[in-house]
């Protein structure tokens, strides 16, 4: 899940052939960029116009040093990113259109509303239609038309409209994203529409089929520096908690939970993911990642492996162990149950680690020695 | 009986070349899971713990007559192998594969419900039929058969949920993975009432996450058995908008959280628990409570 900022999301609308304002970042704002303009704070979270982070300028000057008022603040608590200009519209009227996954149905699902401008969740149900297309059958012209006909359009911005929203399908696929929102879709006064603003979020699963772009969402340090590793790190509390290192998702979760229900304090969870496929260097590069990006207590490596082999994660954490002086027995608990595990408990014969087999009472011990280190 | 998998399925391994595909075949021989050949391109002729490697899926049902496949190949070439088994006549697909595009996933799933086919995936840790037949990443020694259905979206929660129950004495009449992927081919809402039919089960237990509405869509189909169901939805803690490993497990909108879903199962009558430790206690309690 890759968000985009307006503007990225707007490269990727014009590429699809939709129109988009004349605009540019406040930074290499060109000479020809005059006139009525609009002066928009780039950020991921929503509700920008409220928050005053969507103002307009007369002319070039007066755009620049808004645009320097909004870069040296931030909005409702979040860093802008950039400050964006460009053109005003002339507004006729103010439409909604997406394009997204519907997870539930398993197929890609059209949005379009007449009532644009608004935040979609505040659109009335009757207000917002909603058309499915099955990716077997393609768009197919009674799917659009039943679009086109719900706005309540007829000429020319019918036709235009028709396009337009065959730009934002095959543009979902094309460009491998989940989302693909425009809002307000504006139809301007002489009767083009033009895309205002731009919501695109896409799939990082898919980077490999488009070189070059962003394949990584946003994240803190650590959880930056844990992808790098091919591992999915989520900063919870920071630190001086309980830090967690898991193989799969479920029982990443499930940690978690189990943690925080018998009062635990969780720093942050790593879920190995691709990791595990690059040996045991790669769980000592883990481990450190998690002790000196997280600043744990304590760190519960909790693996429990039915296809692959618990040797490469003792392996890994006898590494780490001499790699790392402070990553002493009393700040580590492992839970190590599955493939070879007879192996893996010899390879940590002599560690001084406390491993313990069942997963509740390793949460159990996790806890405690957070506390005593906490307390100490 | 047991569901979707038993020891009549022949079974193929797309990518059985590779170490994945190896290790699969390896298990499989050696569990007496009724593996019928491999798939890999470019090496037809091979032999990969006994049993005929095919250049293509066609081939391979044409000379096997397999009807069940295993996918363990690369996510880029996750789709295309899909669809060729689909159109090869493959009636169960688990696609095991991590890190399938979503509109790569979007078509396998189109594909499979036309052709009536059952897809488990992506990211599916598989299916098993304990003692009958194993398509799954979970270890035959770990399991043995019982009266007990689970379907899940996540691998390592059905090690933890089988291990625990075990402990009390129960075995497993088959153990269902529908992947952690937000679209994926096979939904609780498909696989519960398989379980209802079937003669061997006696309880299901659900593991669901956060994300999406299938959990919603199962409590209608629950409230239409005649046999117990267990539910136990993971990450009641995970903060909002946050990939925890699984990609579907992300919430954004009120009901989608995992404690909306824990509320949700149990104002429809069943019982329901937010811990992994609760649930092999709760399993029990329930089959007394029948049996009583």
């Amino acid at each position: 899940m890759i968000k985009l900022l307006e503007h990225e999301g707007k490269a990727i609308l014009a590429s699809c052939g939709v129109a988009i304002p004349a605009g540019a970042l406040y930074r290499a704002l060109p000479e020809t960029l005059d006139g009525a303009l609009v002066v928009k704070a780039q950020v991921l979270s929503g509700g920008r116009g409220k928050a005053g982070g969507i103002r307009f300028a007369e002319g070039r000057a007066e755009a620049l040093r808004i645009a320097e008022e909004i870069a040296a603040g931030e909005l409702a608590g979040a860093p802008i990113e950039d400050v964006y200009v460009e053109r005003k519209l002339a507004i006729a009227q103010e439409f909604y259109l997406a394009a997204l996954v519907d997870r539930d149905l398993g197929m890609p699902v059209l949005l379009a509303s007449a009532d644009g401008g608004i935040e979609i969740e505040a659109v009335a149900p009757g207000r917002l239609l909603r058309q499915p297309v099955d990716p077997l059958l393609g768009l197919q012209p009674f799917m659009v038309d039943r679009l086109v006909r719900g706005l309540g359009l007829s000429g020319e911005p019918a036709s235009a409209f028709a396009e337009l929203v065959g730009q934002v399908y095959h543009g979902l696929s094309a460009h491998d994203a989940e989302l693909i929102e425009i809002n307000p879709l504006v139809l301007t006064e002489d009767g083009a529409f033009v895309a205002a603003d731009a919501k695109v979020v896409l799939d990082e699963d898919a980077a490999f089929r488009h070189p070059g772009r962003r394949s990584q969402p946003d994240g803190t340090a650590f959880e930056n520096a844990a992808r790098a590793l091919e591992t999915i790190g989520v900063e919870i509390a920071g630190p001086g908690g309980t830090a967690a290192i898991m193989n799969g998702a479920g029982l990443t979760m499930a940690t978690l939970d189990e943690i925080i229900a018998l009062d635990g304090r969780v720093s942050g969870v790593v879920e190995l993911h691709g990791a595990t496929m690059h040996g045991a260097a790669r769980i000592a590069d883990v481990l450190e990642c998690v002790l000196t990006r997280l600043d744990p207590a304590v760190i519960m490596v909790n693996i429990h492996f039915q296809f692959r082999s618990l040797e490469t994660i003792a392996e890994g954490v006898v590494m780490a162990m001499q790699r790392l002086p402070q990553l002493t027995p009393e700040r580590l608990v492992l839970r190590l149950r599955g493939e070879k595990e007879p192996e893996a408990l010899a390879i940590l014969a002599g560690s001084g680690l406390t491993i313990i087999r069942e997963f509740g009472p390793a949460c159990v011990e996790a806890v405690r020695l957070a506390r005593l280190q906490t307390a100490a | 009986m047991a569901i979707i998998v038993d020891e009549r399925s022949r079974i193929l391994i797309q990518g059985i070349t590779g170490p994945t595909g190896r290790s699969y075949a390896r298990r499989m021989v050696a569990n007496g899971t009724p593996l019928v050949g491999g798939v890999a391109p470019g090496r037809q002729g091979q032999v990969v713990e006994g049993v005929p490697v095919f250049d293509n899926v066609a081939d391979a049902v044409a000379a096997t007559g397999a009807d069940a496949a295993l996918s363990a190949v690369r996510s880029s070439l996750a789709m295309g192998a899909a669809l060729e088994a689909l159109a090869a006549g493959i009636g169960t697909l688990v696609v095991y594969t991590e890190n399938v595009p979503l509109h790569d996933a979007i078509r396998m799933r189109a594909y499979a419900r036309a052709r009536g086919a059952r897809l488990l995936g992506p990211n599916s840790a598989g299916v098993i039929s304990p003692g009958k037949a194993n398509l799954a990443d979970l270890n035959d020694a770990n399991l043995r058969p019982g009266r007990v259905g689970i379907v899940s979206k996540s691998g390592t929660l059905t090690y933890e949920v089988v291990d625990d129950i075990q402990a009390r004495g129960f075995g497993e009449s088959s153990v269902v993975c529908l992947g952690g992927d937000p679209v994926i081919g096979t939904s609780y809402a498909d696989v519960l009432p398989l379980f209802e039919a079937d003669p061997q089960t006696d309880l299901v237990i659900l593991i669901g996450e956060p994300g999406g509405r299938m959990e919603h869509d199962a409590i209608e189909v629950i409230g239409r058995m005649s046999k117990p169901v267990i539910a136990y939805i993971a990450a009641q803690n995970a903060p909002p908008e946050k990939r925890m490993g699984h990609a579907g497990a992300i919430y954004d909108r009120g009901d989608t959280t995992a404690a909306a879903k824990l509320a949700a199962f149990r104002a429809a009558g069943c019982e329901a628990v937010g811990r992994v430790t609760e649930v092999a206690a709760a399993v029990e309690r329930v089959l007394s409570r029948a049996a009583a």
